[in-house]
């Protein structure tokens, strides 16, 4: 086919331009500004003061971006399971043939299309708030939580991980579902003929050949999840609270200063930024590491 | 595997039990919560926080809509979401179709790099770009106007909107350039005449997906829409949400959650499939 | 010597546009408010009216909170804003640096003659000199639904800890719980406790130097917190999500909250309760430094940027905000102390509040000064809720909070 270098460089361009302009340059300074100490985020670059590796030894030093840490550490690995292995139940039963599949599928995905700050407000005031009255009362009781304090201390983070995970288990179950749809249909009408029962096939075939979905689902469940911010804004609207806070409402503080906070840093914020790149990137290599995905092309 | 309706089994659907009860409690689970929400949304404050929403001992309060709407800026609100998203979907499409299209049919030096630097900036978390691009933005003075926030929602989607119409534009056959070309028609008239109106669908799937991901987006709002003509839904209901907690207003907050969810339920209800293909297509490749 | 000279050019602009731009002045003020609050439309109100009187346009940008993380990068970037607000001790303490001095203004129009004394005397002592002009005041103490202390048979306000909690007894007797708390206001209520116990400056220095072990009236002020507790004195719902705990003023189940004088307002408007709250002045305590008359003491407050070319237009407008009937107005709708002394009459619903500021002597800062280190802000409300929660002891908090700081 005759190929026109006009043509590509046009078509091209400004696709080019938009990638240089919103992340190869953003990253680069981002990268450069967290070794210097940097107030404001406007500051011009010769108001940057070379600060090694300071910015990152005091976020080290401070209890809240620890505690930050610990919790977004605590919603990838327990909010992982969770959200993933609900997804693959729920992909698994509505793919086992019952009736109303596309209903089960819109109803489980519906939470995705609703906004952040609604769906959470939902949960807040319904779930937990409303706790002590009513409907929910008696769920929780019969659970043998009806005398939990779920926005109090011990909880919060719980209770706000829970109504996380309720949110984005749909999109997870879609993925693992385009998975299960690709594998084909013989091999499970081969392993039937064979005498394997269903839960022997799941085990022999499904997931075996759902470990690059797998692989899909694990990266974007990091991405989400690094960047999680809103909802714990809606768990703690008024103070920063060690319970929910996150990387990224700690760097949203120290960038722009809360009530009574005197001191910024946008070097500290950018430091931040680069740590939980680094986090994505070792996420990145241990799942390619352990996640076989043996090329299978159906 | 599309299967034919299978006649009633009761041997069959005995053995499925387990799978319709996982389903049959979420989605009594779904129910209840936005009944609930939808019931607290006509109760008064009082009642909320009494506990009694189902009562309506007082009547059905319609007027904690009428103050949500008009006491608010909701309209102020879905107005700007909605420029948000339109806007930026016509300019994500028109930068992304063209890009997708030469990188899937021709080879040139630089296109495999390209493409890995897109994909790699599907996975850049917004946190590391985000200070370098509003301290631009201030720089420039470009902070206080949709234009900016456009602009940003444009670049911001399209690594994912390329590499997803990338797949699109390779399953086409190639027949329809060749056929074009012998008509006399030039590659650049032919990919606008002909390719183009044939990746259609796959425009319309992703273009649905990204609407609805721009009309909820939260946190670029919070930081480039800052003043109250400039906000779009997220903040919006957030700040309401805010607001009326503090007023003590929860009638009216939870109308407004049920304002702000009801369009995009909506659009649900009748594109869900659409949505629902604009996801998977996407995850394919990761 | 850069902000001196942008300073200089700042007044000598002033100056010459003041000589030369009547009436083809236009202003741009970024609001805390969001356009829908009542405070919104009462300031929309007199804008309208200065506009009127004066030809001055003015282009209002309703910002909401959010103002915070806006302002001062606006500022730096050197945009049009003319005049803005947000909580005074922010405006004064962080921006200060980058408005205009305000000094000279103030005294053409005699502005300390009827100002409230101690807010821009704080506003001084942040800023060296006075840069933001308080408005929309308010004081604290201990907010309480006065019916209830009637039928209790209380006759006294608690002016010591003793007298509180013979109070508090009484009203537990009567039914009522005595305390609410919510979870907006926890190192509130420790900071005025433990202010009492050390003085403002000494809280300052512990949060500071983290030394929490060592000082007694750390330990001394969550014993207290803990009395609550044990005594039973907190209501159920402690801490409650604000303002869930605090809502029980006006359902009628309990009698008191450690706040400020925007209470009666918020009460009135979630729990549509009719009658009166009342406040007292926080009590002494035994072996503390500081008085009963004692209190937080705040406000909003406006600022110039020193990049702004019409800052005597700004600051004419904020007069007309600040005093007069335009705080007479802004007061009343919205249910707030007035800020103009010559305005006496305070709304219906704070005449209950009125006696304890009339008797208040000292000024504390916003929790107390305890928010002087924000590294540990986000510690202490974590463990202040589980003290209130009963999960720590006294002594388990002050070594939380000892090893948190170390």
């Amino acid at each position: 086919m005759k190929q026109s270098k006009g043509m590509i460089v046009a078509f091209l361009a400004p696709a080019v331009v938009a990638f240089l302009m919103m992340f190869l340059y953003p990253v680069t300074r981002t990268v450069i500004m967290s070794f210097f100490q940097v107030e404001s985020v406007t500051a011009k670059t010769d108001a940057w003061q070379f600060a090694g590796f300071n910015n990152y030894v005091e976020l080290w030093n401070s209890v809240t971006f620890r505690a930050a840490m610990k919790n977004i550490m605590l919603i990838w690995l327990i909010g992982g399971i969770v959200v993933l292995s609900l997804s693959l139940l729920f992909a698994v039963v509505l793919n086992s043939g019952i009736r109303g599949k596309s209903f089960f599928r819109a109803l489980v995905y519906m939470p995705n299309i609703i906004s952040a700050v609604a769906l959470a407000t939902m949960w807040k005031q319904f779930v937990f708030v409303n706790a002590n009255y009513g409907l929910m009362k008696g769920i929780w009781k019969t659970l043998g939580m009806g005398n939990v304090n779920w926005l109090g201390t011990d909880m919060i983070f719980w209770a706000m991980l829970i109504a996380f995970c309720f949110g984005a288990v749909g999109y997870y179950m879609l993925i693992f579902l385009s998975g299960i749809d690709r594998i084909p249909a013989d091999l499970f009408e081969a392993a039937t003929i064979d005498g394997a029962n269903k839960p022997r096939q799941f085990v022999h075939i499904t997931m075996p050949l759902l470990m690059g979905t797998l692989k899909t689902n694990l990266t974007f469940w990091s991405i989400s999840t690094i960047t999680f911010f809103v909802w714990s804004k809606m768990f703690s609207p008024l103070n920063t609270d060690l319970t929910t806070v996150t990387p990224m409402v700690y760097m949203y503080d120290i960038t722009f200063g809360t009530q009574g906070n005197v001191q910024r840093s946008a070097g500290g914020g950018a430091a931040v930024g680069v740590i939980m790149a680094l986090m994505i990137l070792l996420i990145f290599m241990a799942v390619n590491a352990l996640i076989r995905d043996d090329g299978i092309e159906y | 595997m599309k299967k034919n309706v299978q006649p009633v089994s009761l041997k069959r659907e005995a053995k499925l039990l387990p799978g319709y009860l996982i389903m049959l409690l979420w989605l009594v689970f779904t129910v209840v919560l936005l009944g609930w929400i939808f019931a607290a949304s006509l109760s008064t404050t009082r009642e909320i926080n009494m506990g009694k929403v189902l009562g309506f001992e007082s009547g059905l309060h319609f007027e904690n809509y009428a103050a949500a709407w008009s006491s608010y800026n909701v309209s102020v609100y879905f107005m700007n979401s909605f420029i948000y998203a339109t806007c930026s979907l016509a300019f994500i499409i028109l930068i992304s179709a063209p890009a997708s299209y030469v990188l899937s049919r021709f080879s040139f030096p630089g296109n495999k790099l390209i493409r890995s630097c897109f994909i790699i900036a599907m996975s850049i978390p917004l946190i590391m770009v985000i200070l370098p691009v509003f301290g631009l933005t201030t720089q420039l003075r470009l902070n206080g106007s949709r234009v900016t926030l456009i602009i940003l929602y444009t670049f911001l989607n399209i690594p994912f909107t390329t590499t997803f119409l990338m797949n699109f534009f390779s399953s086409l056959s190639r027949t329809y350039e060749e056929a074009a070309a012998i008509d006399g028609c030039t590659p650049t008239k032919t990919f606008w005449l002909v390719m183009l109106p044939l990746a259609q669908p796959g425009i319309v799937t992703v273009g649905i997906f990204l609407f609805l991901s721009v009309w909820n987006e939260y946190f670029m709002a919070l930081i480039f829409a800052t003043s109250d003509r400039l906000r779009s839904v997220g903040p919006g209901l957030y700040m309401m949400v805010d607001t009326m907690t503090r007023t003590g207003k929860l009638g009216g907050l939870f109308a407004s959650v049920i304002i702000v969810f009801l369009p995009t339920f909506v659009i649900y209800l009748f594109l869900s499939e659409k949505i629902i293909a604009g996801v998977t297509g996407g995850g394919i490749k990761g | 010597m850069k902000k001196i000279a942008a300073l200089l050019v700042a007044l000598v602009m002033m100056l010459s546009m003041t000589a030369v731009a009547e009436g083809t002045t236009e202003l741009t003020y970024w609001s805390m408010w969001s356009s829908t609050e009542p405070q919104a439309i009462a300031i929309q109100k007199i804008i309208d009216e200065y506009t009127a009187a004066t030809g001055v346009k003015v282009n209002v940008e309703w910002m909401g909170r959010d103002i915070k993380t806006t302002i001062e990068t606006a500022i730096d970037a050197g945009e049009k804003v003319d005049l803005f607000d947000d909580d005074f001790q922010r405006v004064s303490q962080q921006l200060g640096g980058k408005l205009t001095d305000l000094e000279e203004m103030a005294k053409a129009v005699n502005y300390d003659d009827f100002a409230i004394a101690a807010l821009p005397a704080a506003v001084r002592g942040w800023a060296s000199s006075l840069k933001a002009i308080p408005y929309q005041s308010y004081s604290s103490g201990i907010l309480y639904n006065v019916e209830m202390f009637e039928a209790a048979g209380i006759e006294a306000a608690p002016a010591t800890w003793e007298e509180l909690l013979a109070a508090c007894e009484k009203l537990k007797a009567a039914g009522y719980a005595p305390f609410a708390q919510d979870d907006a206001y926890v190192r509130y209520t420790y900071g005025f406790l433990l202010a009492r116990y050390i003085g403002q400056d000494a809280v300052k220095e512990l949060v500071i130097n983290g030394d929490w072990a060592e000082n007694e009236g750390a330990l001394k002020a969550a014993q207290r917190i803990e009395e609550l507790h044990t005594l039973g004195y907190l209501s159920d719902e402690v801490p409650g999500t604000y303002p869930a705990s605090q809502n029980g003023l006006g359902f009628g189940t309990t009698a008191m909250v450690v706040c400020a004088t925007w209470v009666p307002n918020e009460v009135l408007t979630n729990t549509e309760y009719t009658g009166t709250i009342g406040m007292y002045n926080f009590p002494s305590v035994e072996g503390g430094v500081d008085p009963n008359t004692y209190a937080n003491i705040g406000a909003q407050a406006f600022g110039i940027p020193a990049t702004s070319e019409n800052a005597q237009a700004a600051f004419d407008l904020i007069m007309a905000i600040v005093s007069g009937t335009g705080d007479s107005m802004l007061a009343m709708e919205t249910n707030s102390l007035p800020c103009d002394t010559r305005n006496t009459e305070w709304p219906e619903l704070l005449a209950g509040c009125k006696d304890a500021v009339n008797a208040q002597t000292g000024v504390y800062d916003w929790n107390m000064g305890l928010g002087e280190n924000a590294d540990i802000d986000a510690t202490l409300q974590t463990n202040l809720l589980k003290l209130f929660e009963g999960g720590f002891t006294a002594q388990q908090f002050i070594d939380a909070m000892e090893e948190a700081s170390k």
